[in-house]
């Protein structure tokens, strides 16, 4: 079932799919054990000629203790996966470490636009450098992005990066990731937006640092004349 | 004169009735009704994912705009329209007052109005095709600013209408989740204490208090809504200072105990049939209901988990898992419960004990795969993916058709004094739980593989044509599933009128609704009142002579 993933190329995505494998297995466990025990109950107490049913109503301590007991397990696994994932959860979600770089991501109906600081090396100035559809980022960098709608809610899905988020009109959301291998990666809008949802798509592009400095400084001149 | 007085008298009986079980019987149609036009959407839907930009037979091309609001009004439909009036006003008009012994419900009138306002709900949502600029197409949890203003989706009637006939819904649900609490108070047979009130009565009432208390919020919500929508207010919308989020976390503050609104009907009715089938009690009657109340209470306390990626403040994701996986607990102790029912049991192996069966056997998936989503780590990958699709479906649908037929097949004749036919009946089964599980369960993967939900044209991604064989195998089975349900509507059409006369009692069980007449008279008991001398689930007594006694001795 899991083998239906995508690639994971980003820091944080195997931790994700830890997690998935470990649900995936504590799930598949209790599926297999209780699906088996209600197939087994059902054969095992059909009516039989002369056998009566046991007239037991579970209303006292000991006839309900082993149904406490088994309560008390799946307490303890619930918590467990609950601490477990919370783990991930702060690292992807909460914390936003030390970045090499901030790119605006820009959603409206029914594109993306990203933007990068141009030479003042800040966002939100004149010589922002801006990327339509096409978010590019180098290599083994962390990536710090500010998210942010122009008109309705959007989601932004990199699902080779494990990550998502929805967008928000006219507020920013911080988020991070990071990429360990070049390539061609999918964006997807994952709200439903208005009619064109459907075509709000995008790429990432991981590249090396060289190729991706060459191609943000060919965005610059072409969008800026190249003129510091 | 007397042709007249004829006339009022069909109007009065079949239209305008204050007979619950009239009302009941009106709810019940609607609900197949509705349930015909939601899963012919369901078909749509399946049809343009497996087979994109390819006309659809007897519909034609699923564009982009129409896919979208046909998602929108099949969940609409199919959670206010169908799981409402099939599983809680249908059950609850019918059986709340014969199993607690009453004559009727404690407000006919009011009973009277809360179909009625179902109806016009209906009425209103069917409309919203017609009017200009379609109906909603934002998605049934009508996430504003898309469902706000039609400066983003060109719908401004098909929203307001939307919002009407969900109006129409609340309140009709309101009046009667109030009806059926005060009868259940107030009306309840001598003798018949709240220790004796059977399961079905229980979570039918826990169904209505549970829609009470979460629906308010939205009520307010809705109302915010509609001014934004038709006077240009900004309630929801952030250029004019307004906030969406909150009204994510109003439709959710309701929108997740809605679910339990749906389940516990069937739970409760399930619970009854597992007591008469397994000849046994129930086991745990009193930490079963103290498990529900548990988890109605968690019930409300969940919300934000449909919310982790929605720019809420990231430190509130690990306290709404925590409360979110916790709900596992009240629902794994009955379980426990159902399981240690079923053992040592004398199992009767019939039609709506298996439906039962089917009931837990498919919802159980839909409990399980919710540990996925209620963790917020892995909610970040298959949150909006066809993985929640599956999810719910599972929770859903084993609860309003599995639960809900369970129901129809296990009390049939006491509604209309004929009986079913059982192969048939048998064979809908069968039908049904394979065809369900063939449409749904290949979602999981797809929705792991990362598809996402909601898109009216999956050719335009590449990464997703792997997954093409996949959705033509869902979507045959899909269609395969709703042809299935022909059975059951010829079944109890042709048993209606040509089935085998029923007897009073045909399972040996012991609740009071098995004492009636079938079908009951107008008034149900004839002259006296059953009076109650003993608990609902009294089977297999050592010592005694039958394997059963029913709650009343004096009929």
């Amino acid at each position: 079932m899991l083998d239906a993933l995508p690639k994971a190329i980003s820091s944080f995505a195997p931790t994700i799919d830890d997690m998935l494998y470990l649900i995936y297995y504590v799930t598949g466990f209790f599926f297999i054990l209780m699906e088996g025990y209600l197939f087994y109950l059902i054969i095992r107490y059909r009516q039989k000629k002369g056998v009566a049913a046991k007239y037991e109503k579970g209303d006292t301590w000991v006839q309900i203790q082993w149904i406490i007991a088994f309560s008390v397990i799946i307490l303890c696994i619930d918590l467990f996966l609950d601490f477990r994932g919370a783990k991930t959860w702060a690292a992807v979600k909460e914390e936003v470490p030390a970045t090499d770089l901030t790119i605006k991501v820009q959603a409206k109906q029914f594109d993306w636009t990203f933007f990068y600081p141009g030479k003042d090396g800040k966002l939100g100035t004149e010589d922002d450098i801006s990327s339509y559809r096409e978010l590019h980022v180098p290599v083994n960098k962390k990536v710090h992005i500010i998210m942010t709608s122009l008109d309705v809610i959007h989601d932004f899905f990199l699902p080779e990066v494990r990550l998502k988020q929805d967008v928000m009109p006219q507020r920013e959301i911080n988020g991070w990731f990071d990429t360990n291998e070049a390539g061609t990666f999918h964006l997807v809008c994952d709200e439903i937006c208005g009619v064109g949802h459907t075509r709000m798509t995008g790429v990432l592009q991981v590249d090396d640092d060289k190729t991706f400095e060459d191609w943000l400084e060919a965005k610059d001149k072409e969008q800026h004349g190249g003129v510091q | 004169m007397s042709h007249d007085s004829h006339k009022q008298s069909f109007i009065s009986h079949y239209i305008f009735s204050t007979d619950h079980k009239m009302i009941a019987k009106q709810f019940l149609l609607l609900s197949i009704i509705m349930a015909c036009l939601g899963g012919f959407m369901a078909y749509l839907i399946r049809w343009e994912v497996a087979f994109p930009n390819v006309p659809a037979p007897f519909f034609g091309l699923v564009s982009p705009d129409k896919f979208n609001a046909i998602i929108t009004l099949h969940g609409t439909i199919m959670i206010f329209f169908v799981g409402m009036p099939f599983l809680a006003a249908f059950p609850s008009n019918f059986f709340i007052p014969l199993m607690i012994g009453a004559r009727d419900m404690a407000f006919p009138k009011l009973n009277l109005a809360s179909f009625w306002l179902t109806f016009t709900g209906a009425v209103l949502l069917v409309a919203s095709f017609f009017v200009p600029g379609g109906p909603v197409a934002g998605g049934w949890v009508g996430y504003p600013p898309l469902s706000a203003s039609s400066e983003f989706a060109g719908v401004k009637w098909g929203a307001a209408l939307w919002i009407l006939s969900l109006a129409m819904a609340f309140f009709s649900s309101s009046v009667g989740g109030l009806n059926y609490l005060v009868t259940v108070i107030s009306l309840r047979a001598p003798g018949m204490t709240y220790s004796r009130v059977p399961m079905t009565v229980w979570f039918l009432l826990g169904s209505a208090v549970t829609f009470f208390f979460s629906v308010g919020p939205l009520i307010a919500g809705a109302f915010m809504l509609l001014m934004d929508n038709m006077f240009g207010t900004g309630f929801f919308l952030p250029a004019k200072g307004g906030e969406p989020m909150l009204w994510e976390h109003l439709f959710w503050f309701f929108g997740h105990p809605e679910v339990y609104v749906l389940f516990f009907p069937a739970l409760g009715m399930g619970l009854d049939i597992m007591a008469t089938f397994t000849r046994k009690p129930i086991f745990g009657y009193k930490l079963i209901l103290g498990s529900t109340v548990g988890a109605i209470t968690l019930s409300f306390i969940v919300w934000a988990h449909h919310m982790f990626l929605s720019g809420l403040n990231p430190v509130l994701a690990t306290p709404f898992s925590i409360t979110t996986i916790l709900i596992s607990i009240p629902f794994a102790i009955i379980i426990f419960c159902m399981f240690a029912s079923l053992r040592h049991g004398a199992i009767r192996m019939e039609l709506p004990f298996l439906w039962m069966v089917g009931f837990l056997a498919t919802f159980l998936v839909g409990g399980l795969t919710g540990i996925f989503l209620g963790s917020a780590s892995a909610d970040i990958y298959l949150h909006g993916t066809y993985f929640v699709v599956a999810h719910f479906h599972y929770t859903l649908f084993p609860s309003v058709f599995f639960g809900g037929f369970s129901g129809v097949y296990y009390w049939f004749s006491k509604m209309y004094g004929r009986e079913l036919n059982k192969k048939l009946g048998l064979l809908h089964l069968v039908l049904t739980f394979i065809f369900f599980n063939g449409t749904f369960w290949p979602l999981f993967r797809v929705g792991i593989g990362g598809m996402i939900r909601r898109i009216a044209d999956p050719s335009f991604y590449p990464q997703y044509q792997q997954f093409a064989n996949w959705n033509i195998f869902c979507t045959i089975s899909a269609i395969a599933l709703i042809a299935s349900q022909a059975i059951f509507l010829w079944n109890i059409v042709w048993s209606m009128t040509h089935g085998p006369k029923a007897v009073k009692n045909p399972y040996d069980s012991n609740t009071l609704e098995w004492l009636a007449d079938s079908p009951p008279p107008h008034g149900n008991w004839g002259a006296k009142l059953p009076i109650v001398t003993g608990d609902p689930y009294e089977y297999s007594k050592p010592g005694e002579a039958k394997d059963w006694r029913s709650q009343a001795q004096n009929l």
